[in-house]
């Protein structure tokens, strides 16, 4: 049967490290790989992160909803916030063949978990951004 | 997880130092600020090889990785090297998915990386 952790993260930084301990704690209660560990440590903070950053321009406090669902298959992981309407797959994938001293600085969160997932999607549903990743498990070579 | 960082010098024969930094814990924004406070004055000294000893640490963020981008950057503007070494599985992929890093070397483990250093040294005393 599917299991599901929901989340608030109010949208301070220092709200983040709490967030991350308590998903790597229910992830890893569930025997989650250590990819999918991984990698709903880094959508939360890096996702997070940009929505504190950029999100908002009012000084109210909101809140950024996480929902990390185990089923058979694998982990699906939601992040969804109130703040501008933000596409992270509208990013350009950086150039990573490009000599250090030339590459971009931004961008890099967003590159590692389209490529650390399955599945990245986005979608703006009644004035909330909506970020939902997919990790499969892996199966097993036969 | 916060972040501890050691620092050992190593000189090196061609009078230059060799400096490792071994990091544990998590390398995220919560903890970029103590990774960054050691990083700055490591690269002022501009040792001739920076070696990340990297075994105990468990996650890398962009945050993190931006710091190491800084690393090589400086580095390689005063003719030094930067190698990584004892990747967790985690970590090595956040590595790859960053691409192939030019002059950079990335050691699988102390041994591997005993072993080039030697080789390095001894073209020192050629």
């Amino acid at each position: 049967m599917d299991q599901h952790l929901s989340l608030r993260i109010e949208n301070t930084f220092d709200a983040i490290p709490a967030a991350n301990e308590s998903a790597t704690q229910w992830l890893e209660e569930r025997d989650a790989s250590p990819a999918a560990v991984y990698l709903a440590n880094l959508a939360i903070e890096e996702l997070a992160t940009n929505c504190i950053k950029y999100g908002y321009d009012d000084s109210t406090r909101h809140y950024i909803e996480v929902g990390i669902t185990l089923s058979e298959t694998g982990m699906t992981l939601v992040i969804s916030d109130d703040g501008h309407a933000f596409n992270p797959l509208d990013l350009p994938e950086p150039d990573t063949t490009l000599p250090i001293e030339e590459r971009p600085i931004g961008g890099l969160g967003i590159h590692l978990l389209r490529k650390m997932s399955n599945d990245m999607r986005y979608e703006r549903i009644d004035g909330k951004n909506r970020v939902s990743i997919v990790k499969l498990n892996q199966l097993l070579p036969a | 997880m916060p972040l501890s960082i050691t620092t050992k010098l190593n000189p090196n024969p061609s009078g230059g130092q060799d400096v490792t930094l071994t990091l544990e814990g998590n390398l995220d924004n919560s903890t970029v600020a103590t990774f960054e406070a050691r990083l700055v004055p490591t690269l002022a000294s501009k040792p001739s090889h920076l070696i990340f000893d990297l075994a105990q640490l468990a996650y890398v963020t962009s945050a993190g990785i931006r710091q190491f981008f800084v690393a090589q950057k400086q580095q390689k503007a005063h003719g030094g090297h930067v190698s990584f070494v004892n990747l967790q599985p985690q970590i090595k992929e956040v590595f790859l998915i960053m691409g192939s890093l030019p002059d950079v070397k990335i050691f699988k483990n102390n041994a591997e990386l005993d072993a080039y250093l030697t080789v390095r040294q001894k073209s020192y005393q050629q």
